[in-house]
C-alpha cells in the first residue's frame, strides 16, 4: 500500500491517513478489551507504537492484520503491568450476578456491548479476543500466558454470561 | 534492435525545430484514412511476451482473440517506417521518420487475451478492448479507452478523456483535464483529476480512492464490508447513490460546503458541519470506512442511483 | 447441578472436540433440550459477537498522537546515515516555516508541509546536525527555511523549468497545463484566506498541504512532458 510506503519514510499526513482509516477498529478493540478503561490514550499508545515500528512492516500480511496485533500487543502489556491480572483469571462464579439485566433499549447492540464491558476482566479479554477478533486459543494463550484450557474455559464462561444478554 | 528503434524514434522526436514541436501531427482516425495500410505483419508469440507500442502521434486500436499471434496493421504517411521488435520477452512496435518531422502512425493490433499491453505516446488516441491481462496507457492529448483489463489497470491523460469499462484489478485513471468515466469494474480503484469530473457507476470495488480540484465525483456502486472509500475534492460536489443496506462508517468533513441525504443518518446537520469539524456517522453495522471531503462543494447522498450533478461554469 | 456436557458446548461450536465426543455430544444433544437451547444460545453470543460495529473515539486523538510522534521520528531499518530522512509534524513545519528540498538527479522536488508563518531558525539543519556527531555531507536532503515567499520561489523554480522547456510542448497542451495550475493555485489561495481567519484548523492544514501536493505533481509531470520531449 503506497500510503503505507509514503509513512514509514516520515510522510506524517500518510500516516495521519492511516491513522483515520484504521481507528475505529483499532479503538473499538483497545476498549472491549479494557472495558473502556483507559481507552483514549491507550488507542494514542497503539499509533505511537505503529509509527514508531512502521519500517519493519514487510507485507508478507496485510497492514490491517498487522496493525491490529501491535495493537495487541500493546494492550497486553498495559495488562502484564497489573499486578491482579493473574487474579483476573480466576474470578468466581459471584460476578455473574452484579451484571445488571438488559437495559429496554431498541438498540441491541448497545445491551450487547454494555454486557461485554461488564464481564469478569480476564473472560472478556479472552472473549474479545476469541470472538471478536479472531484469535485461536494457542495464539490467546502465548498473548496471555495462560494455558489453552483456560483461554477455552474462561471463553465459555463469557459466552454464558452474555447469552443472558440476548433476551 | 528495440532499443535501437526506441532510440531512434525518441532521437527523431526531440530534433524537431521548435516550430515543428509547436504544431502536433495532423491525427487521423483510420475511418478518415481510406488507403491501403502501409504494415501489415503478424509475428508469433509465447505466453509471458508482453506487448510494448510506443506511438508520438496518431490512433492505436489494441483487440484480443485467442491465438498466439500479434497482428499489426498500420496507416501512415510514406516517410514514416513502423517496427515490430519480438526479444521473447517483449513485442515493441515503434515508428520512425526517414526523412523530415515525425508523423503520426494509426495502428490496429490484434494481441493474444493473455498478453500485457503497454503504449505511450504524446499525442495519441488509445482503445484497447477485451484484454484479459495488465494494461497500461499513457498519453498527453488524447482520450484513453479500455475494455476489459484484468489485474493492474493504467490509463492516464493530461488533456483527454478516460474511460474505462468491464475492468477487474487495481486501476489507477488520472486525467488532468477531463473527465474519467469508470463503468462496470470491481477491484480497487484509484482515480485523479484536477478540472474534470470523476464518474463511477455499476462499481464493485472494496478499494476507492477519487480525488479532484474542481471536478465532481459521483459513485454509484456497492459498499463491500470493511472495505475503504475516499472521495475528496476542493470545490467539485460528491454525489453517491448507495444501496439500501450499505453497511458503513460515513467520516464527513466540509469547510462550508453541505451535504444532504435520504438515508437516515444521524447528527449531520449544517451545525455540526462547520469548519472543517470531522463528523462520523453510521448506517447498518458500520463495517465499510466511506471518507467524504469537500472544501466548498455539495455532498448529496441518496438511496439507489446518484444525484445528478449540477450545472456548473467551466466544470 | 450443571450437565457435565454443558461445560463441552463452546468447544464444540468451536469444532475443538475429537471426533468421538462430538459423536458423543451430538448423541447427547439429540436427547437434552437444554443443552440444545443453550447450544443456539451460545451461537447466537458468537455470531453477535462476529457483527461488532467498530467504533471511533468521541474525542479527536490525533493531536495527542502527533505531538508524540514529533519527539519520535519514525524507524527506518536499515538504511545508512546518508540516505537517512527526517520526518517532522505538520504544526511543527508550519511553526518554523520549514520546506524540505530533495535534490535528486537532475531535477528538484520540493515537498512542503507548511509555510504560511513567519520565518523561524532551521529545526531541520540543527536536527542533521546532532544526528550522531558525524557530518551528513552525503545526505540528499537539504534542509532550509522558507517562509511564504520562498515557497513561491521555489515552486517558480520548478515552473522556470517548465518555461524554458515550453517549446518543446504544443501550445494547446501548455495551454492545458496553465489552465489546470491555475485552478489548483486558487485551491490554495481559498485554502490560505480561510486558514488566515482559522489558523488552529487541522482540516485546513492538511486541505492545504493537499493541494500543494497537488500542485508539485503536476508541475513534476508537466516537467516529464518536457524532459520527453
Amino acid at each position: 500500500m503506497a500510503e503505507v510506503a509514503r509513512a514509514a519514510k516520515g510522510d506524517v499526513r500518510a500516516f495521519e491517513a492511516l491513522y483515520r482509516a484504521h481507528l475505529p477498529r483499532v479503538h473499538s478493540l483497545v476498549r472491549r478489551m479494557t472495558a473502556g478503561r483507559d481507552a483514549d490514550e491507550l488507542t494514542q499508545d497503539v499509533f505511537v507504537r505503529v509509527w514508531q515500528k512502521l519500517g519493519t512492516f514487510r507485507g508478507d500480511s496485510s497492514f490491517g492484520t498487522w496493525l491490529h496485533r501491535l495493537a495487541v500487543n500493546v494492550v497486553i502489556e498495559r495488562f502484564r503491568t497489573d499486578q491482579a491480572r493473574r487474579a483476573r483469571m480466576h474470578d468466581g462464579e459471584e460476578i455473574f450476578n452484579t451484571i445488571a439485566g438488559p437495559a429496554l433499549t431498541r438498540d441491541i447492540r448497545l445491551d450487547f456491548e454494555a454486557a461485554l464491558e461488564k464481564l469478569p476482566d480476564g473472560a472478556r479479554e479472552i472473549f474479545v479476543l476469541h470472538d471478536v477478533e479472531g484469535y485461536k486459543h494457542h495464539e490467546i494463550a502465548t498473548l496471555l500466558e495462560i494455558s489453552p484450557g483456560t483461554s477455552k474455559a474462561q471463553l465459555h464462561r463469557a459466552r454464558m454470561m452474555l447469552r443472558k444478554h440476548l433476551k | 534492435m528495440l532499443t535501437a528503434g526506441l532510440a531512434l524514434a525518441l532521437t527523431l522526436a526531440r530534433a524537431q525545430t521548435p516550430a515543428q514541436a509547436q504544431t502536433p501531427p495532423q491525427v487521423q482516425t483510420p475511418a478518415a484514412r481510406r488507403d491501403t495500410p502501409n504494415t501489415d505483419e503478424t509475428v508469433a508469440v509465447q505466453r509471458g511476451t508482453r506487448l510494448m507500442v510506443n506511438n508520438f502521434a496518431g490512433e492505436v486500436i489494441i483487440r484480443t482473440w485467442n491465438k498466439d499471434q500479434v497482428h499489426v496493421v498500420a496507416r501512415h504517411q510514406p516517410r514514416m517506417k513502423v517496427g515490430i521488435h519480438n526479444s521473447g520477452a517483449i513485442v515493441g512496435i515503434t515508428a520512425a521518420s526517414m526523412s523530415g518531422a515525425s508523423g503520426s502512425v494509426d495502428y490496429e493490433i490484434t494481441a493474444p487475451a493473455w498478453m500485457p499491453i503497454r503504449t505511450e505516446g504524446t499525442y495519441n488516441f488509445v482503445t484497447v478492448e477485451g484484454s484479459q491481462a495488465e494494461v497500461f496507457a499513457n498519453t498527453v492529448r488524447g482520450d484513453v479507452t479500455i475494455k476489459g483489463g484484468t489485474g493492474s489497470i493504467t490509463a492516464k491523460s493530461v488533456e483527454g478523456e478516460v474511460q474505462v469499462d468491464g475492468a477487474r484489478g487495481k486501476l489507477t485513471v488520472s486525467s488532468v483535464n477531463h473527465g474519467i468515466l469508470i463503468t462496470n469494474t470491481s477491484g480497487e480503484i484509484a482515480a485523479d483529476s484536477v478540472n474534470g469530473a470523476i464518474t463511477m457507476t455499476a462499481i464493485d470495488a472494496t478499494s476507492v480512492d477519487a480525488s479532484t480540484v474542481n471536478g465532481t465525483i459521483t459513485y454509484e456502486g456497492r459498499i463491500a464490508d470493511n472495505g475503504h472509500y475516499s472521495l475528496e475534492t476542493h470545490n467539485g460536489d460528491l454525489l453517491l447513490g448507495l444501496p439500501e443496506n450499505v453497511n458503513a462508517t460515513f467520516t464527513i468533513r466540509t469547510y462550508r460546503g453541505s451535504f444532504s441525504t435520504d438515508f437516515p443518518l444521524q447528527g449531520v446537520g449544517q451545525n455540526e458541519l462547520q469548519r472543517g469539524r470531522r463528523v462520523t456517522t453510521t448506517l447498518g453495522t458500520g463495517s465499510a470506512e466511506v471518507s467524504l471531503e469537500t472544501f466548498g462543494g455539495a455532498i448529496r447522498l441518496r438511496r439507489g442511483t446518484a444525484p445528478t450533478p449540477r450545472r456548473r461554469g467551466g466544470s | 447441578m450443571t450437565d457435565t456436557w454443558n461445560d463441552r458446548l463452546s468447544e464444540y461450536l468451536d469444532d475443538e472436540l475429537t471426533p468421538g465426543e462430538r459423536a458423543a455430544l451430538e448423541a447427547h444433544l439429540a436427547t437434552c433440550r437444554d443443552c440444545t437451547e443453550t447450544l443456539e444460545e451460545l451461537r447466537a453470543v458468537v455470531a453477535r459477537a462476529g457483527a461488532l460495529p467498530a467504533r471511533g473515539p468521541d474525542a479527536d486523538l490525533w493531536p495527542g498522537v502527533a505531538e508524540r510522534i514529533e519527539n519520535a521520528p519514525a524507524v527506518i531499518p536499515f538504511l545508512t546515515r546518508s540516505r537517512r530522512r527526517f520526518s517532522f509534524t505538520l504544526p511543527q513545519l508550519v511553526a518554523a516555516g520549514l520546506a524540505l528540498m530533495v535534490v535528486s538527479g537532475g531535477g528538484v522536488w520540493v515537498l512542503n508541509h507548511g509555510g504560511d508563518a513567519t520565518s523561524g531558525p532551521p529545526v531541520a539543519a540543527q536536527a542533521v546536525a546532532g544526528q550522531g556527531g558525524a557530518a551528513a555531507p552525503e545526505t540528499n536532503i537539504v534542509p532550509a527555511s522558507f517562509v511564504d515567499p520562498r515557497y513561491d520561489e521555489a515552486i517558480a523554480d520548478l515552473q522556470q523549468t517548465l518555461q524554458d522547456g515550453r517549446a518543446q510542448l504544443d501550445p494547446q497542451t501548455v495551454r492545458i497545463l496553465e489552465a489546470n495550475l491555475d485552478a489548483i493555485d486558487k485551491a490554495i489561495d481559498q485554502s490560505r484566506e480561510a486558514l488566515a481567519k482559522d489558523p488552529a484548523n487541522l482540516y485546513l492544514h492538511n486541505h492545504l498541504a493537499d493541494a500543494r501536493q497537488r500542485k508539485l505533481a503536476l508541475l513534476r509531470r508537466a516537467v516529464e512532458m518536457v524532459n520527453k520531449g
